[in-house]
This record gives structure tokens, sequence and C-alpha cells, in this order.
């Protein structure tokens, strides 16, 4: 234990140095988010200051009144003497008075100190926000793929949270801890040096309890955290898997081993109890301690008569309000560390690497719609070839089809269209040119795209087939709603387009959401569509709009389509059957059948499977 | 309201000598520490008569009293509170083995997540009414009554005027705690709109990025983002009127003590001592009126959650043993009958199964087959009583699953779904699940049976692995041999295997079921599939299609009828072809 405890010592001291360079780093870049709202953290640091000050006013003005009206003692000279009137009664009313315009200022000056402060922090933590989603816009395709969307989310929510705190109950909740602490101090200093220097005795007890107890508390509370994670993840498992419980009989042993873990539980909170239990009361120990101390050699000292009674009292009274202050300051230190921590993961994040892509190459007008593979090599994962060799031609206003079965490469082919990756070998081209001299921009702004999986976000389903696009009107929606046969459904909607859109598309059928996707690249004029088939089965009626919207789709635009349906790939002018990520076959529907390979097989898979979903 | 905490008597009951010497201990603790201004007071009163030794005497009294103080409130403390940890462990106990025996049917009502919250946030509301809840408030009402007697006795004019402000106090941290707590929500609610948007824009980054959403997405982002700083700012206007209010109004019952205290003083009728004295219980009762609006949260925010916690307890199940069950049975041998069985699901527009009539023999091998939603995993769902049958009976050994103990059914059936769960501890103790006693020898023979310790798993520490989150994770085909051998190990009469083997290719399949066949020994096999393939290796299959029975035969004669049965033959042929390297 006690080695343990030497050896993280000399570790932290070694890491001293780095650590304080590095937190210079932080706070440094923290501090060009703060800079637009200097006016307003300045003002707020600067009623704080005012703040402090007139929170010692109290116990300095009882002193007045003790030794100039209550009980006379010339000991007890004040500078507020001069300004007060020799009568008691009216002298009582006057430090009233005064203390009535302190306690009401300083409740103005807490009013607008509060409001600064947090009017910065919630600012700053909105610039930030906006600053990590628009990185995220930046970042490439590949990077998502990575990364688990559950951590991207907590950077641009919690972790910038944990930032304000390190503002507001961090940063500036000390330095309202330390001039309060520093007011009194010079309050009792002007009042009695000597009676200060007792007190002061007190104050590193108060701050090495406080320090302990935090040290105490952190561990147990840890210990309580990890228990109540144990017991949620236990319960989860349960509930996730009380089917499989009660078929084996098994509840009683579960039951068994989750009071186990309640018992775990409920001992790492006796922990956090008694440190509790124990903390208060010794805390409120030493409060009595520097009072009895006080009474001790102050009251000597008064009936001596070295000091005044009021001088004492004042004192008395400032031993209660020192006590909190040091108190907090021995716990900030964690909420420092914490919010460091949440700043290093969100610069980490601001600092990855944007796409390269994205400020390469420059807008171009494209002259002729066709596309063509030429020679593509493509993998994700390096030596892991998903399309080797791929070749094919579009040509303008021509549809082509791709076939193939699961894990062909199909899906693949249209990210690499859209330059969601770049491509290891070969080109593309669209209108003749190699993709790569436009900006991945300039590219998509040709296409027409309905992805497999349509995703629907919370927002109204005008906005989910707009998109929040201001050159898309609302006729055009209502225009590409009715051609994707989706109008009389929105109709009957309560909001009808104003209809809010549960999150993930809940409320709509696949079949609907599908169609949606349709309507999106409905409203848009573009010359090319890339159109990548659901294979999910939907109901007949769903499936004749869904053909039907295909067809219109089609009509005046390059088209690419990934397909599935029987009736989608007859309509191809021609067909490539990818394999295995190489171009196994092409020709039209006729050749291929002809030619008994794999179309013919794929061919003859997709009608059982569409007679027997008929049937 | 106070029906809700009715549920709460025998808990509380279970404590109430331990309750009776925390509360005694509380007392103690609300005297000594109205005795330490009184002393204080005194001090004041005698340095003023000129007593210097008095400074000595009543420093070191003080101290006495302080620490006497301190023990009694460690005492209350550790009592009290620990007190409401144990109603909690009680209480948290209580809810989950009434939660284990729920069936299905309310798991789907309520969503994990809702039940978590439950179990876990609610909980600990309730917990906290019933520890700092009632200790804050039996504490108040001490310190309250021995305060205010000690004052009143001496200056009641001087007790009045410095209460004027008191209530005030508490009526504005009651009100903006209140109103805290609500924009607290909003904010909350707001936050989630904000990780909603990113959620989103993740999940449908390519198709954003296809239409170049970029600058419309961070509009909408920014539209999130403003909408939670004006709900944060909402937060803060409550605080700059609340924090602010409240040192003003103790302020004012400061200026009460000065002012009037002070003329109380010139005129003689109370003591400089006696005026210190207010000055401190002044600060002895400001806490305490604000502790008084926190403790109203406090119960409020404690009796809605166990308002949630008592709906979960009034649910009971509805598959369980009931009067008309036969305890005597302890044994079945294995033939099984649907009888007219008809199950339609709630919300369900059309029926799942309609009149099936169907019989087992004991020890035989039955398969079967359909295509999605055709009702087979319903007909099998049955047997282990996961789901009561809308019309019908389902019959084992010629007696109605109602009247057999649901015990002694599910000690004989052994039912692997197609996804199963497995906990995250070993595989061994997930096998185990099936026999909690069960030897080593008995956990190897079960995975041999259910061909998990080949080679080819490559567990790292055999049946030893640990699974889940902080295991490694099985692949779909290890974890459904897993599943086998957990239902296996227990030697069960009745084996159902609902698209159990899907993950596992056809060699093994083959060989699998063979093994599975060979341990039953003159069990029944039930296999629902949707595999041909699997289906074949069976000599009687039952071809289902949406709810009814619409073939029975041999794979020979099935496919020789030239039905649904044949179509699904040729087609997973050709996939199969499709695969093949």
């Amino acid at each position: 234990m006690s080695s343990g405890r030497s050896i993280g010592r000399d570790a932290a001291r070694e890491s001293v140095p780095d650590t304080a360079r590095y937190d210079a780093a932080l706070f440094k870049r923290l501090w060009l988010y703060l800079r637009p709202y200097a006016d307003f953290a300045g003002a707020s640091l600067a009623l704080l200051m005012i703040n402090s000050a007139l929170g010692v006013a109290g116990p300095l003005l009882t002193q007045v009144a003790f030794d100039r009206y209550l009980k006379p003692d010339p000991a007890g000279g004040s500078f507020l003497d001069r300004f007060l009137p020799a009568d008691p009664f009216e002298g009582i009313l006057a430090v009233c008075a005064i203390y009535f315009a302190v306690a009401a200022l300083s409740a103005i000056t807490r009013a607008i100190q509060i409001h600064t402060m947090h009017y910065t922090g919630q600012h700053v933590m909105r610039d930030i926000r906006r600053e990590v989603f628009a990185h995220l816009q930046r970042l490439p395709v590949r990077y998502f793929d990575r990364t688990p969307s559950g951590r991207l989310v907590t950077r641009a929510t919690t972790d910038v949270g944990v930032l304000n705190e390190l503002f507001t109950s961090g940063l500036v909740a000390i330095a309202g801890d330390v001039l309060t602490l520093v007011c009194a101090f010079g309050a009792m200093l002007y009042l009695s040096p000597r009676l200060t220097l007792v007190y002061v005795c007190v104050a590193p007890l108060v701050f090495i309890v406080s320090f302990v107890f935090r040290r105490y508390a952190r561990n147990s509370f840890r210990d309580v955290r990890k228990a109540v994670a144990k017991l949620a993840s236990f319960l989860q498992e349960c509930f996730t898997g009380i089917t499989e419980l009660q078929l084996f009989n098994h509840e009683r042993h579960a039951l068994r081993d989750f009071e186990s873990i309640n018992e775990e539980h409920r001992e790492a909170n006796y922990r956090a109890v008694r440190a509790h239990a124990l903390f208060f009361p010794a805390i409120d120990w030493l409060n009595y301690l520097g009072l009895a101390l006080l009474i001790a050699f102050g009251g000597r000292w008064v009936v001596d008569g070295a000091l005044s009674l009021g001088v004492l009292l004042a004192f008395l009274l400032y031993g209660r309000m020192v006590f909190r202050p040091i108190q907090d300051l021995a716990e900030k230190y964690n909420v420092l560390q914490s919010a460091m921590a949440g700043a290093e993961r969100i610069f980490g994040l601001l600092d990855t690497a944007p796409d390269p892509a994205a400020s390469s190459g420059s807008p171009r007008q494209l002259e002729e719609p066709s596309v063509e593979f030429r020679n593509v090599w493509f993998a994700y994962d390096d030596g892991h070839w998903v399309l080797q060799d791929v070749s094919f031609e579009v040509r303008p206003g021509e549809m082509l089809a791709v076939v193939g079965h699961t894990g062909a490469g199909k899906s693949t082919l249209v990210s690499l269209l859209l330059r969601f990756y770049e491509i290891q070998r070969g080109e593309i081209l669209v209108g003749g040119r190699d993709i790569r001299e436009w900006t991945p921009e300039e590219v998509r702004k040709q296409f027409s795209v309905v992805l497999q999986d349509p995703t629907l976000f919370s927002g109204t389903v005008a906005e989910n087939i707009g998109l929040a696009d201001p050159s898309v009107s609302d006729r055009a929606i209502r225009r590409a709603a009715a051609n994707a046969h989706l109008a009389s459904h929105i109709e009957s909607l309560s909001a009808a387009y104003e209809e809010p859109v549960l999150e993930r598309g809940g409320g709509l059928s696949v079949g609907q959401k599908q169609l949606v996707g349709f309507a999106r690249a409905l409203v848009r004029e573009r010359p090319f569509l890339v159109l990548d088939e659901a294979t999910s089965s939907v109901d007949l009626d769903t499936e004749r709009a869904i053909r039907d919207t295909v067809s219109k789709l089609l009509v005046g635009r390059t088209s690419i389509v990934i397909a599935h349906r029987l009736s989608t790939i007859r309509r191809a002018g021609r067909i490539v059957v990818l394999h295995r990520g190489r171009v196994a076959e092409r020709g039209t529907h006729e050749d291929l059948l002809a030619q008994g390979g794999i179309y013919s097989q794929l061919y003859k898979l997709q009608s059982l499977a569409e007679t027997s979903e008929a049937a | 309201m106070l029906s809700t905490l009715f549920t709460l008597r025998p808990y509380l009951l279970r404590y109430r000598w331990r309750y009776a010497g925390g509360f005694i201990a509380l007392l103690f603790r609300g005297l000594l520490a109205t005795a330490l201004p009184y002393l204080i007071g005194q001090a004041i009163d005698l340095l003023a008569a000129g007593d210097r030794e008095a400074a000595y005497r009543i420093a070191v009294l003080l101290l006495g009293v302080a620490a006497c103080k301190g023990i009694a409130q460690y005492v209350m403390r550790w009592i009290l509170i620990t007190i409401s940890r144990d109603i909690e462990y009680d209480l948290r106990n209580d809810l989950s083995s009434h939660l284990v025996r729920l069936d299905r049917r309310f798991y789907e009502r309520y969503r994990t997540g809702d039940l978590m919250a439950r179990a876990t946030n609610d909980l600990s509301q309730v917990r906290s009414l019933l520890g700092p809840g009632l200790m804050y408030t039996a504490e108040l009402g001490v310190v309250f009554v021995a305060v205010l007697s000690v004052m009143a006795w001496t200056d009641w004019v001087l007790t009045l005027l410095i209460f004027a402000p008191m209530p005030l106090i508490s009526l504005s941290v009651g009100y903006f705690g209140r109103r805290t707590h609500e924009q607290f929500q909003m904010v909350q609610r707001c936050f989630s709109g904000i990780s909603t948007r990113v959620q989103e824009h993740l999940a449908g980054l390519r198709m954003l990025r296809a239409y170049n959403q970029g600058i419309q997405e961070q509009e909408r982002f920014a539209g999130a983002n403003s909408e939670h700083l004006d709900a944060s700012l909402g937060l803060v206007r409550i605080w700059r009127t609340f924090y602010p209010l409240l040192e003003l109004l103790v302020r004012f019952a400061g200026i009460a003590v000065l002012g009037f205290g002070g003329w109380r003083v010139l005129q003689g009728s109370i003591t400089v001592g006696t005026f210190t004295m207010f000055w401190y219980f002044l600060g002895m009762l400001t806490w305490p009126m604000i502790g008084m609006g926190v403790v109203v949260n406090i119960t409020q925010r404690g009796i809605v959650s166990l308002g949630r916690i008592n709906e979960l307890m009034g649910n009971r199940p509805e598959i369980a043993d009931s009067v008309r069950t036969k305890h005597r049975i302890q044994r079945v041998r294995g033939s099984i009958e649907w009888r007219n069985v008809s199950v339609v699901y709630p919300k369900a527009s059309s029926t799942a199964l309609s009149e099936v009539n169907l019989r087992v023999q004991e020890g035989e091998s039955l398969a079967l087959i359909g295509p999605v939603g055709s009702g087979k995993s319903t007909l099998a769902n049955l047997v282990p009583r996961l789901l009561e049958p809308t019309e019908g009976a389902v019959l084992v050994d010629g007696v109605d699953l109602r009247e057999l103990s649901l015990g002694v059914l599910r000690r004989s059936v052994g039912h692997v779904p197609q996804e199963t769960f497995l906990f995250s501890r070993t595989i061994s103790r997930n096998i185990c699940l099936g026999k909690p006693d069960a030897t080593e020898e008995e956990v190897q023979a079960a995975a041999a049976a259910a061909m998990l310790n080949t080679e080819g798993d490559s567990f790292p520490d055999g049946l030893q692995t640990l699974v889940g989150e902080r295991g490694i994770t099985l692949s779909g085909g290890q974890k459904q041999r897993v599943a086998l051998a957990r239902a296996m190990i227990g030697h069960p009469r009745i084996l159902v295997l609902d698209d159990a083997t899907s993950s596992v290719d056809a060699e093994t399949e083959h060989e699998l079921l063979q093994r599975i066949r060979w341990r039953m020994l003159a069990g029944t096999l039930l296999i629902v599939t949707h595999r041909v393939s699997t289906a074949r290796l069976v000599n009687r299959i039952v071809v289902l299609e949406a709810g009814r029975i619409v073939d029975e035969g041999s794979h020979r004669e099935l496919l020789a009828r030239g039905g649904l049965y044949a179509r699904m033959h040729e087609r997973q042929l050709i996939e199969e072809e499709l695969s093949r390297p």
C-alpha cells in the first residue's frame, strides 16, 4: 500500500512539468473560444470581486454597532465612525441602512454575475458544438467506418458539457472561493492581526480533513458507481434474457446472483455513508475548535482591554464564513481534472485530418452525361480486394443494371461513384473526366441517389423529401410525393406534409420509407440516377407503387441501377453481372439468359422468390 | 398520494427499532446543537462582565458539547441513512424477484430501458425519500422546536421579526426548486435533441453526403444547438433570480437581528450575549429553511417514483401455475398434441395459427418448414408455454399444458431459438444455465453433443472463455451451438430447435443433428426450419403456410407433389450453387 503510493507519487512528480505545459496549451486553446465573450467573462470576474468584498460587510457592521453603540469600547474604533451619528438609536438605524444597501447591491451584482458567467459558458459551449459538428462534415467516410457513432455523439454532447463545468463550477467557482477567503482574511487582519493568527491555525486542519475526505469519498463513490454499473448490466441482461431464464427455470439462481450484486451495492454505499457520517461532524467540530480558540484567546484579550467585544464577535461570525470556501477548494481539483480530459478528447477530434479529397479538384461543367469505370480496383482493408479490375460504361440516356449475388460488391460501386472512398487503381469517369478532378460536392451534384437504406430523420415529411434544400419548392415536394404514390398517405395524416416523422422513420412502413427515398430523388432535376434497390419484401400494392416510381425516375436520366426486381432488370438496356468483385458476364437480358451462366441462375432465383411471395 | 406510500409500511416496520435509535440520536443532536449558541452567548456576557477565567472554561465546555453533538450526529446519520440503503436493498430484491416471474406479454409492453430506469433511478428516488428526506424532516422539526422555544422564551418579539422572512425562504426554495426541475427537464430534452441530430446525421451519413447536405445539416444542427442554448439560458434566468433572492432574504433576517436586537440591547431588555446568541440561531435556522424546500422536492419525486414501482408490482404473470395445476405429475414422457390451436397476436390483423391439429409421438423426430411468417415458430413456442393458444389446447402426454406445473414442463422441454441470448459469463456457465449443479463431465458431454469442443472454435480458454461485452464475441454458429448444449445438458424429454442451426454450415449441421438424435435417445425432437437441407434430414416433414398446415410427408413425397416445398427446394439449390467458391 505505502510503496504503491510512493510509486504513484514519483510518477506524478515526473509527469508534473509535462502536464503543466500541456494544460497550459489546453487553456490557451480554450481561451480562443472564450475571447469573443471576453467582455462578459471580464464583467463576471469583476462582479465576483465586488460581491466577495460586499460579502464580508455583515460582521464588520456588527462590530461597529457593537463597539460604538451597544457596548461602547474605544479599542474598537472603525473607519465608519466618522460617518455615523452619535445617538445610539439613530446609529443602529444607520448601520442597518448601510447593511440594507450592501445586501441590495450584493443581490444585484450577484444576479448580473450569474447571468454573465452562464451566458459566456453556454455560448462557448454552443460554439464548440457547432465547430465539432462542422468538422464531422469534413471527415472522410472511412473515419466513420472506424469510429463508433456513440463515441462521436458523446464528443458533441457530454464532453462539451464537461467543458462548461470547467468554466462555471471550476474556474469561476475557484476564483469566487479564493476571493471570499482573501476578503474575509483581509477584514480579519484589519480588525485584529493577532486574533487572525490564532484563527488561521485551524485552516490547514480544515483543508487536510476535507482533502482526505474527498479522496476517500472519491474512492467510495467510484465503488458505488461501479456497483451501480454492475447492477444495471446484470438487470439489463436479465431483462434481455428473460425468456432464457424462464425456460431454464433459472429465475431463482439469477435472483441469488442478483442479491449478491445488490449486497455489493449496499456495502459500497455503506462506506460512502460512513465517510459522510464522519466528515460532517468532524468539520463541524473543527469549526467549534476555531470558535473555542477565539473565545479562549480573544476573550482574555477582551477582559484585558486589548481587544473590543465587537471585534471578537465579528471574528466569531467570520469563522463561519470561511469554512465553506476552504472545503470547496479541496473538491475543485476533481472537476478540473475531468474537464481537462473532456477538452483533450474534443480537441483530439477537431485535430483529426479532414478528407483530403474535399479540398482537391475544381468545379466543372458537365459536357455529356456518361459514366465509365475503367479497370477499377478497390479494397476497404489493404490486400482484401472488394472490386477487381471492374470496367463498364453507361452511355448518355442509357440504363445499366448491375446484378449479382450477396457480397458481389454492388453497393461498393455506388460508394465509389459518389466518391465516399478513393479507389486504389484505375479511373472513374463522369462526362469523360476523372472524378478526382472534381470536388466531391460537384460530382454528387450530378446525381439523384436512392440508397438501399432510405434513412429518415426526425423532421416533417416535407423536410424528409426536400432535405431542407432551399432550391426545392413546396410544389415540387408535393409533385414528387404524388409521383412516388405517397400523396394520399401523407394527406391522410393530421398535419399532412408538416406531420413530424418519428425517430428513424417510425410510423412509416418499410415500403413507404423506400418511397420517401424515391421522392427525394424525384424532386431533384439531375442528369444521373443511381439506384440501389432494397431487398426487403413489401406488400403487393407497395410493390406496384415502387415499380411505377422506378419507371418515372428512369425517364430522362442516365442511370445505374443495382437491381433486384425482375421488373427493373427487364427495363435495362444492358446488364453487368458482378460476381465476387469481378465483372463475370455482360450483355442484354436475352443474351445473358441464353448463355445460361450466373445471370440465368440469379434470374431463376429471383423469379422463384417473387412467385413464392406472391403466393 | 398516501395510499402510494402505504406499500412501504412493511419495510418501515421491519426496521422500527433501528429507526427508534436513530431518532433518539437525532433528538440529542438537535438539543446539543441548540445549546452551543447559548454557550457562546454566555461567554460573551461573562467576558463583558470582565470574568477572565470564563474564556477558558467556556472554550473547553464548547469543545466538549460540540464533540457530543458530533457523536450524536454520526450515530444519527449512520443509522438513518443505512436503513434507507437496507430498504433500497430489500425493495430491489423484491422488485426483481417479481419481475423475473412475469411473462413475455409484460416484457413486450415495457421496454428494457424503462424497466431499468424504474429499477435504478426510481428506486433511488424512493431511497432518498426514506433516507435524507425523512432524516432532514425530523431534524428540521427538532431544531425548529428547540431553537424557537429558547428564542421565544428569551425575546418573543425579536423572534417573530427574525422569523418573518423564514417562510419566504422555504417557499422560494420550493418554488424555484420546482421551476429549476421543470426547466432542467426541458434542457435535458434539448440535450437529447442535439444528440439525436448527431446520431441521425451519422446514421444517414452517406445519403446526406450524396445529396450534399453539409450546409443544411449544419443549419439544422445549429437549430438544435440554439434551442439547447435558449433552454439553458432559461435555467440561468431562474438561477439569477433565485440565488440573489435567497441571499437577500437571509440578510433581511440579519438586519432584523442587528437593528431590532441592537435596539433591545440599548433598551436593556436583552444582554449582548443574547444578541450574539440570536446571530447564531439565525445561522442555524437558515440552512434548515433552505433544506425544507429541498425536502419537499425530494418527497414529491420520491412519491412519483414509488408510484411507478408500485405499477410494476401490480402486474401479475399470465402464464403461471394455478389451481388447475396437477402437481402430482412430476415427469413427462414426450408426446405432443396441438388440438384445434389458433393463435392471434395482440394488435395483429391476421391470425398467426388457425385451427392447427398435429400429433407427435414420443421419441419421434418432426420437422416444421415454411416461409417467413408461416407460423412455424409460433407453433414451436407453444410447447414450453412461452405463449398460450388463443383457442384450442396443447397437450403433452395427453395432459393440457395449463394443468402441468410450469417448472416440470420447462425442465422437460429444451428450447433453442434462432437468436439466442448468452449471458456475459464463461461458456461453461452459460451451458450450466440448463443444469446449475452439472459436473465438469456433464458440461463436456453436452458441449460435445453440440459439437462445441472441436479444434475449429479456438476459444482462448476452452469452455472457461468469457463471452459477451467483456469477453469474446462468438459467431452466430458458435452461439447457436452453446445454446444447444445449454438446452441438452438437462436431458430434456422434448427438444425444440427453432431455426437453431441456421448459422451452421450444411455439412456440420448434418452431423450435429445425428449427435443430437443420439443424445436424445427416446426423446421427442421438433425441428423448425426454413431450410430444405435441414428438413430433409428428418423423416416426417410438416409444411406450414400462412398459419395452416398445407402439406405433410417425407422429403421424397413432398418433392414429388411439387408444391411450396419443391419451390423452396429449387431456390435453395441455386443459392447454394451461387455461394460455392
